[in-house]
């Protein structure tokens, strides 16, 4: 694990409700939230919002793979953002890979939550998310970089929100693991999110809300 | 991105404090906001901050059939999108604008980009990412695929002749894009009635201005393309001047672009070279130190696992408890109790065969347990059971049910 783990700079774009630039390692995005806004009519929905995210590579083309991905941080974000609280409104999350050297799905997480945050859009719970990998010889390794994860048995990304239990909303796993491994895993995920949720503190502390 | 129309106050505003030429940032009409370009650590891969309008350009490049009427051209394709929902702004006439002024301005060597001629050639694609739009997107656009494309290396290719084998960047150094000179756009906005032109405009005088003037130049003062945009009439004397400023702005830029291709190129030797990433200032931006030891906070799954399956056990005892016509199916070790059978007859005893020995577990004498069931046996059967042929067995011989 590098020293220097995540660093986030929020409302760097002007024009936008909410933005934030995530580095979070050697891997960069960059969220604009824009919303709650009027939708087309074929969009509306009467009784709560929609969220609508666009995963964007820095090549412009997307694979089926980063469509998943746009639907893991869809539902993920739907269910911390109290939809309900906007009726017949849609909010528009763009998540802009900037540079990718692993671990991109939990760096799109926590940056959407912070850009999520700076957006002052009604929210249940935030959430963190943190990837380990698990190594051949059942080492667990927290956050790690590209060639560990190639080298990697199995691969987990989990999201937990940030209540006093434990309480985990996303689950993302490649490989082949035992249920002691995962558990093991969840215990040191949760931990490390935990880490992260301080971190959401002190930075929206900075931020100029509070200034 | 969202961008707010036009007040009618704001317009006056900017109107009445273009009569007395002055800007509302409080720059002199001639210069430019501040500009950061950032590399990232993949080739052709940045960050044009101007200002608060914010591009990002990343360059790809792939093998592909080259067009009939240019056989042994590479092709060079920009496109502009921008990032986030919004439908009201189209980036089309950026994307025309940037293709004709880089295409035709022949900047690229693009015979050096040919593998084999009419069939394989590399075509070059700049992606450009509009984040933020605080004016003069065109020139921020500019600059980044400029900056981009000089900093982009492709594969090393080697043709044999009968097949084509493209290096990887382990296997020989890519190879930089021979650029013949590097043109940059400046952006003017003209208020024609109160003869006030100002350089890089931002997003209120882009709007409110009357006509919007675009000048390519390269690095060495030649023109490389003109877009007006507006109605106004132009003298001749104006356009002079205009593009004088234009060709000084863009030795600048050139220049700023240069250095920081240089800058980056000797942080990139450095191993703790990370790329792009936020700046980290006192105000608005923070980093966090992960250590290693992570105290756990959270609860141990595995605990609440073991206690669970020890409550089990024992209620898997309580349950083992034969009576009068109860069904049982037999898993494993311990029998499980399935359903009350109604019995017709009291002679119709349950027999219970267990395959291992002939070992009761329960002492209750309306239950047998046998080892064999025989075939006329009408009595309902209850148990695992296993088949097999057994010599010892009287008459028809025994078939074992599972």
């Amino acid at each position: 694990m590098s020293e220097e783990f995540l660093k986030c700079q929020l409302g760097f774009l002007g024009n936008t409700e909410g933005s934030a630039y995530l580095s979070q390692g050697k891997s960069t995005v960059s969220v604009s939230v824009v919303g709650p806004f009027e939708p087309k009519a074929s969009k509306c929905m009467y009784d709560r919002a929609t969220i609508d995210v666009t995963f964007r590579r820095k090549t412009g083309s997307i694979t089926v793979h980063d469509k998943m991905l746009e639907g893991i941080m869809q539902s993920t974000c739907e269910k911390a953002l109290v939809v309900e609280q906007y009726p017949r409104t849609t909010i528009v999350v763009t998540v802009q890979e900037m540079q990718d050297r692993g671990n991109l799905l939990s760096t799109c997480l926590n940056a959407s939550c912070m850009g999520l945050m700076n957006s002052g859009i009604a929210m249940h719970h935030l959430y963190a998310a943190v990837s380990c990998a698990v190594t051949e010889k059942e080492e667990i390794i927290l956050n790690p970089d590209e060639s560990q994860i190639n080298s990697s048995v199995a691969y987990f990304t989990l999201v937990f929100a940030n209540s006093e239990t434990r309480c985990l909303l996303t689950s993302h796993t490649t490989g082949e693991f035992s249920q002691k491994t995962y558990i093991d895993c969840m215990d040191k995920c949760y931990a490390a999110s935990k880490e992260v949720f301080n971190f959401y503190q002190k930075v929206i502390k900075r931020s100029s809300i509070f200034n | 991105m969202n961008v707010n129309p036009l007040s009618d106050c704001e317009k006056t505003f900017i109107l009445e404090a273009a009569s007395q030429k002055i800007r509302l940032d409080g720059r002199k009409k001639d210069e430019y906001r501040p500009l950061k370009i950032s590399y990232g650590l993949d080739w052709g891969n940045c960050l044009v901050t101007l200002g608060c309008t914010r591009v990002f350009a990343q360059v790809s490049c792939e093998i592909y059939q080259p067009n009939n009427s240019r056989p042994n051209e590479g092709v060079l394709q920009i496109s502009a999108e921008l990032a986030g929902d919004n439908k009201l702004n189209d980036l089309t006439k950026i994307n025309q604008v940037l293709e004709r002024f880089y295409k035709d301005s022949k900047c690229i060597d693009l015979e050096a980009l040919c593998i084999i001629a009419e069939e394989k050639v590399w075509k070059i694609k700049v992606d450009l990412s509009v984040l933020n739009m605080d004016g003069n997107t065109l020139g921020c656009c500019s600059i980044a695929t400029l900056a981009a494309l000089m900093h982009f290396r492709y594969p090393d290719v080697v043709s044999t002749g009968e097949k084509v084998v493209v290096y990887s960047s382990s296997e020989r150094d890519p190879i930089p894009l021979s650029l013949h000179h590097h043109p940059v756009i400046a952006s003017f906005a003209i208020f024609e009635k109160y003869d006030f032109i100002i350089l890089d405009p931002s997003l209120l005088e882009d709007k409110v201005c009357d006509n919007k003037l675009s000048i390519c130049f390269n690095n060495h003062s030649e023109m490389c393309g003109v877009d007006i945009e507006g109605c106004a009439s132009l003298s001749q004397n104006l356009l002079m001047s205009c593009s004088n400023q234009a060709a000084s702005v863009a030795i600048k830029l050139v220049d700023k672009i240069k250095s920081a291709i240089q800058i980056d190129i000797k942080n990139r030797s450095s191993k703790s070279f990370k790329g792009l990433e936020p700046a980290v200032s006192e105000d608005n931006g923070l980093k966090l130190c992960l250590s290693d030891k992570i105290h756990f906070v959270g609860p141990s799954n595995r605990e609440n696992i073991m206690e669970e399956i020890d409550e089990k056990m024992v209620v898997d005892q309580d349950v083992i408890k034969i009576t009068d016509g109860t069904a049982f199916t037999a898993s494993h070790n311990n029998l499980q109790q399935i359903s009350n059978i109604k019995k017709v007859d009291k002679k119709d005893d349950l027999i219970v065969i267990d395959p291992e020995s002939g070992e009761s577990s329960s002492s209750d004498e309306s239950v047998e347990i046998i080892n064999h069931y025989k075939l006329d046996d009408i009595r309902p059967i209850i148990g695992k059971f296993v088949v097999s042929d057994d010599e010892n067995s009287s008459d028809t011989g025994t078939i074992v049910l599972d």
